[in-house]
């Protein structure tokens, strides 16, 4: 089965950029162009993955992110931020501990885009989603300490 | 010198230049009141001799003459008092052997014929200093005779004297507690307005140091609360211009690289083959495009990260770092590069390299970029080496990135760190070399935000060393 990817952003140059790539490569491509379109595609259509834009002109990336690892039928569904350098250190603790399981710096090469991708999901597919695995290890942890 | 300590000099010394002249004028005036005083009692006695010799002389009670004379002597200063008659001839005096004498020298002449009061010094026959007073006794339009009194010059003196030294002591002591007061009402004043000043100075210098939320709290009513109000509306202002900046920043960032990332992605397309047939010329247009691209984003990058070094805004993850595995991880990124110009690459960690207090991400820049530019400058069968060690003293790693390139002259040895600086390549065997004239300086600046030091020893055509340190963890 092919795996589908969910691409969230507001530039259409680069949406079909990375549209093409994917359909090359053989992977489903779904798109939104803001934060709100790609929460509802992100329920409606079960992407795999999620490759998300920090800068959407409705609501900010890290925001999204975190409404969606909130979300009963979306939390499972690995995040890639995309973003421009990190503005402070902070912003990257900020983006992973909101829930992104990886981030690629703008402006992108696309081979490298494609091998997070691939790392992403192969990952999951052994480990099952990263923050569950760190609350699995954390309660271990906890236990253990009790 | 210190504001506070300005200030108490300068209020002692408003204080002794007061007193001191407080003291002066007092003294003196005290002094001429006393003469005067003194001068008014003499009159005083005079008078009162005249007013008694026309008595006695009208009431011809010569026994009331003889009490008052006695009087008289007792006086303080007084040394002799008469009455002379008309014709010259001393009537009563206090030294009772003199009467009927007749005084001829000038000063019993003067005062004869004097017709009003004369006051007279002169030295008596003795050598004291005397001092006459003499004045007509007159009865209608005739005159009876002359009243004299002679006061001692030196008993006079000595009173003023006593007085005044009195008076002296008094302005001492006054002077005394007051200049002991002065002081530490000054000491209180200096630090009354010195601690405000502190408490600014500190606040400022927070605020100059990034601390934007900085507000300082000097809430007096005055010039010093004004300036603390004024600091505050600038801390503000330059909060507010603060986020502007990197509102600024961060959507100029976005703007630009969102079309580079287009601009690369579909070059590639093309030069993938993905929009048909491609020939060896547009193979080489596109990958120049590709490459100025490439540069373009490096540069923006370079940018912003030197203008974050800049204002003092960058934010280090440090973690305690093994430098092995981060230099072998570089060392497999650079080997292609390597093997590619001919150049060799090698390592050197000596064994008991500690742990150094590193953000890994920042100090990959820093490697990436002293060996692009070791590689760049390094011909054909160079050797580029990489030496890790501890430092000799303090608390430090010192590495060492070195090559056998073109070298650095020693004019231009300072400037390599500076901004848009590219030393000019000497001699023909490196081509001109392309990069944003920012490596170093932000090299430099990540080295020294991790309290490190970096610098350069070069020598022409046989190669550089660029050396930095980075704290122990």
């Amino acid at each position: 089965m092919k795996e589908k990817i969910l691409f969230v952003d507001d530039d259409p140059d680069i949406v079909r950029l990375v549209k093409e790539t994917l359909l090359d490569e053989g992977f489903d491509f779904v798109s939104a162009e803001d934060g709100e379109g790609g929460i509802k595609k992100a329920r409606r259509s079960h992407p795999d993955l999620i490759l998300l834009d920090m800068h959407l002109p409705d609501i900010d990336g890290f925001e999204v992110c975190r409404i969606l690892k909130g979300d009963e039928k979306c939390k499972h569904i690995p995040i890639i931020m995309l973003t421009g350098r990190f503005k402070k250190t902070s912003d990257k603790i900020e983006g992973l501990t909101g829930g992104a399981d990886d981030y690629v710096l703008k402006p992108f090469e696309i081979k490298e885009l494609l091998a997070r991708i691939r790392a992403v999901l192969r990952e999951y597919k052994h480990f099952g989603p990263k923050h569950l695995v760190k609350d699995h290890l954390e309660e271990l942890r906890r236990k253990k300490k009790d | 010198m210190r504001l506070r300590t300005k200030f108490s000099l300068f209020a002692i010394l408003i204080l002794v230049v007061a007193l001191l002249g407080m003291s002066v004028i007092l003294f003196i005036f005290e002094k001429k009141h006393l003469l005067q005083t003194m001068r008014e009692t003499q009159v005083n006695a005079i008078k009162g001799l005249a007013e008694v010799c026309k008595e006695a002389i009208i009431s011809e009670d010569d026994l009331l003459l003889m009490n008052y004379m006695k009087v008289v002597k007792r006086t303080t200063g007084v040394v002799y008092a008469m009455f002379v008659n008309d014709e010259g001839k001393v009537v009563v005096h206090t030294d009772v052997n003199l009467l009927g004498y007749v005084y001829r020298d000038s000063i019993g002449v003067r005062a004869q014929n004097s017709e009003d009061l004369l006051i007279q010094s002169y030295t008596g026959r003795e050598g004291g200093e005397l001092i006459d007073v003499s004045l007509p006794v007159l009865l209608g339009e005739g005159r009876l005779g002359t009243a004299r009194i002679g006061f001692s010059k030196v008993v006079l003196n000595r009173v003023v004297e006593d007085t005044l030294s009195l008076t002296r002591r008094r302005i001492f002591v006054v002077t005394g507690v007051a200049f002991s007061f002065g002081i530490f009402g000054a000491f209180i004043l200096a630090q009354l307005m010195s601690r405000p000043i502190k408490k600014l100075t500190e606040g400022a210098k927070s605020i100059g140091q990034g601390n934007l939320e900085q507000r300082i709290s000097v809430k007096s009513r005055d010039e010093l609360g004004d300036l603390a109000g004024e600091f505050n509306r600038m801390a503000k202002k330059l909060k507010e211009l603060d986020q502007m900046k990197d509102d600024f920043v961060s959507s100029v960032s976005h703007e630009l690289r969102s079309p580079l990332t287009s601009i690369k992605g579909y070059v590639d397309f093309v030069l993938r083959g993905k929009a048909g047939p491609l020939n060896k010329k547009l193979i080489e247009y596109l990958t120049i495009v590709k490459n100025n691209t490439s540069r373009l984003g490096m540069f923006i990058n370079d940018i912003l990260d030197l203008a974050k070094i800049e204002a003092k805004r960058f934010e280090l993850g440090k973690e305690a770092l093994e430098l092995p595995p981060l230099i072998e991880e570089m060392v497999t990124f650079f080997r292609p590069q390597a093997e590619e110009s001919k150049v060799q690459l090698k390592v050197v960690v000596s064994t008991n390299v500690s742990l150094v207090s590193a953000d890994p991400d920042k100090l990959r820049q820093v490697f990436t970029n002293l060996l692009s530019n070791a590689f760049k400058f390094t011909p054909e069968g160079g050797k580029v080496t990489i030496e890790t060690k501890n430092s000799e003293s303090g608390n430090f790693v010192e590495i060492a990135i070195k090559d056998t390139g073109v070298g650095i002259a020693k004019e231009d040895l300072q400037k390599v760190f500076g901004k848009f600086q590219q030393v000019k390549s000497s001699g023909g065997k490196v081509k001109r070399v392309k990069g944003t004239g920012l490596g170093l300086a932000i090299v430099r600046g990540i080295v020294e935000a991790h309290g490190g030091r970096i610098w350069v020893e070069s020598e022409p055509n046989k190669g550089s060393n660029f050396i930095f340190t980075l704290p122990k963890a």
